[in-house]
């Protein structure tokens, strides 16, 4: 799109993926982004959703990624390596205030 | 490769650019469940995950191509044309004939090529392409010149007129969304 909103709405699984990319630091890779949601979410997640997800936040700038060559045990495929930006951390700084807001006083049930 | 077939599923369904790194992760992982559970297991696990990818991969791939080519862009400019053109018998009970709701209609089409995700840019040139062969068209019929009407009309001041009020919707529409999310983000 030609315009740019100041601040990039963050889907639930983009969150997550974010959150898992600052967590590994230099370690953001594809592989291990996705073990780190599956352990820490329980969640069911397939590889292709958390690469296509990556990418859609590299366009929005969120993320960068840089190819790395690959290893034998990786049949000599690349290996992509991902870093948050600091549009991505903003981003995640901004949604977690908002969920922090909307939950301040409230009871959920999932709680107890 | 104990992978082939997967390789191949991931090879047609993946972006190209993404492709190699998918497959990478997945041989890797392959190797290290292959030690612990054996290759079968392995295998069935491995097979079991690119199947699960293959619809988030298919749709995100198709998604791409076809917000980021030129027959994406020229099928809405075309649909934009159809629409105006379908719009001609009702412009003059609108009261919406002459020079400036012609404008102020090509200012609209400018701010409703802005919400084109991608290529807008691309939308933007195929329309005035057709605007300027439409003009040309009408010009030649109406004056009977033929194709002389390029070189002796105002076609050209025309379509200049047509681009700069398009560009200035797509610009108009573009400041306001600016101006609205740096409110909302105060």
């Amino acid at each position: 799109m030609v315009f740019r909103v100041s601040r990039p709405y963050l889907g639930d699984f983009e969150h997550l993926v974010l959150l898992a990319v600052i967590r590994l630091a230099d370690a953001g890779y594809g592989l291990a982004i996705r073990d780190e949601i599956v352990q820490r979410t329980a969640r069911d997640v397939s590889p292709g959703a958390v690469y296509t997800t990556l990418d859609r936040l590299e366009r929005k700038g969120l993320v960068r990624s840089s190819v790395e060559r690959g290893t034998l045990a990786r049949d000599n495929r690349v290996r992509r390596r991902y870093e948050i930006t600091r549009a991505g951390h903003e981003a995640v700084s901004a949604a977690q205030r908002d969920i922090r807001a909307m939950s301040r006083g409230l009871v959920l049930r999932g709680d107890h | 490769m104990a992978l082939e077939f997967e390789v191949l599923l991931l090879n047609a369904c993946a972006p190209a650019h993404l492709a190699d790194a998918i497959i990478g992760d997945l041989c890797e992982r392959h190797g290290a469940l292959a030690e612990k559970r054996g290759e079968a297991r392995a295998r069935a696990i491995c097979r079991g995950e690119v199947l699960r990818s293959l619809p988030a991969l298919a749709t995100y791939r198709a998604a791409q191509s076809f917000a980021d080519n030129w027959v994406f862009a020229l099928a809405i400019a075309a649909l934009i044309c159809g629409l105006c053109i379908a719009a001609i018998p009702f412009w003059n009970h609108l009261g919406m004939a002459g020079g400036w709701p012609h404008v102020l209609r090509l200012f609209a089409i400018g701010a409703m090529l802005g919400y084109i995700r991608r290529r807008w840019a691309l939308s933007y040139a195929a329309l005035l392409l057709f605007i300027g062969v439409a003009d040309a068209v009408i010009d030649a019929r109406q004056f009977g010149t033929g194709w002389h009407v390029l070189a002796h009309s105002d076609l050209y001041h025309g379509l200049f007129i047509d681009a700069v009020s398009m560009a200035a919707g797509l610009i108009a529409l573009s400041a306001a969304t600016f101006v609205q999310g740096r409110v909302r983000s105060v």
